[in-house]
């Protein structure tokens, strides 16, 4: 599984309630199998993926992408980043996206566990 | 009329302005035409357009306001520079009304937005060094390799990729919490 830090996730699902018009960006690095995710209205540029990577200090070559939405009560990811376009498509490999929702999800059940659902 | 020399503070802060400007600018090749493709998953993608759009428009108003602290008034070409960025800004507003709907929009149509967008991009660039020059600022703003090189192969692909999702069937996404 990735690493993924609940509070961001936490923070993520509440932006994303709170403002319907925005998103999510979320980071895979790959070196370090850890998943980060930021409201794109808190990226400090508003760069997308890109400034994400560089404000990590990380290469765009060592990251995946995906979008994260809330179009109504539940987290969607959407596997879609330009950070994935490098080896062809727009999105990263099916079983690395499954790998990306599953620790998602075991974050969930985590922070659900500890009675912080979000 | 003379003007006060800048201090190094506010120089070091016009700097990060301008460089804001541009990354805001490049999240609108590298994020926003995401928000288009995935029309299907997330809808209307206008809504998250316009208040990006809003929010560049604001930071370069936000340099504006900078450029007359300390009673800088800016100069004529200053001025210039900075209604030709709010302009481009404004005309983000065309070319993502044809990614909006590039499900519908000729091919042609398509590929003229794309190249807008590819010129808006180099002028935009070219303005902030301008202005960086004209303040006078002692470094002009600039990404690093790794970003320009990465924005300019996504305005190389961006055409191919709205192509491909008019006839793609919807991706597999997948559904949080």
């Amino acid at each position: 599984m990735f690493t993924v830090n609940p509070d961001e996730f936490r923070h993520v699902r509440e932006a994303l309630g709170d403002d319907p018009a925005n998103l999510g960006v979320g980071l895979l690095h790959l070196p370090g199998e850890r998943l980060v995710l930021r409201p794109f209205n808190d990226v400090r540029h508003r760069g997308g993926h890109l400034e994400m990577v560089h404000e990590y200090g990380w290469l765009p070559d060592e990251c995946l992408g995906f979008i994260v939405a809330r179009p109504a009560r539940e987290l969607v990811m959407i596997n879609l980043s330009q950070l994935n376009a490098r080896s062809g498509p727009l999105f990263m490999a099916h079983a690395t996206f499954r790998k990306v929702l599953l620790s998602l999800r075991q974050c969930w059940a985590g922070m659900a566990a500890c009675g912080s659902p979000g | 009329m003379v003007q006060a020399p800048l201090t190094t503070q506010h120089e070091t802060d016009l700097e990060d302005l301008l460089t804001a400007i541009m990354t805001h600018f490049g999240g609108a090749i590298d994020f926003w035409p995401l928000v288009c493709l995935s029309r299907h998953e997330l809808g209307d993608p206008v809504p998250f357009i316009d208040c990006q759009r809003i929010s560049l428009n604001e930071r370069i108003q936000e340099l504006r306001a900078r450029l007359t602290l300390e009673e800088q008034e800016p100069s004529e070409a200053v001025l210039e520079q900075l209604a030709k960025l709010s302009r481009m800004a404004a005309e983000l507003r065309e070319v993502f009304d044809y990614f909006a709907n590039a499900h519908r929009v000729s091919q042609g149509d398509l590929e003229t937005a794309v190249m807008k967008l590819r010129q808006l991009w180099q002028d935009v660039c070219k303005r902030l060094w301008l202005l960086g020059a004209l303040i006078p600022l002692p470094r002009p703003p600039r990404l690093t390799l790794e970003r320009e090189e990465h924005l300019q192969a996504v305005l190389d692909g961006l055409f191919d990729q709205f192509l491909a999702a008019r006839t793609a069937p919807p991706s597999a996404n997948g559904k949080g919490h």
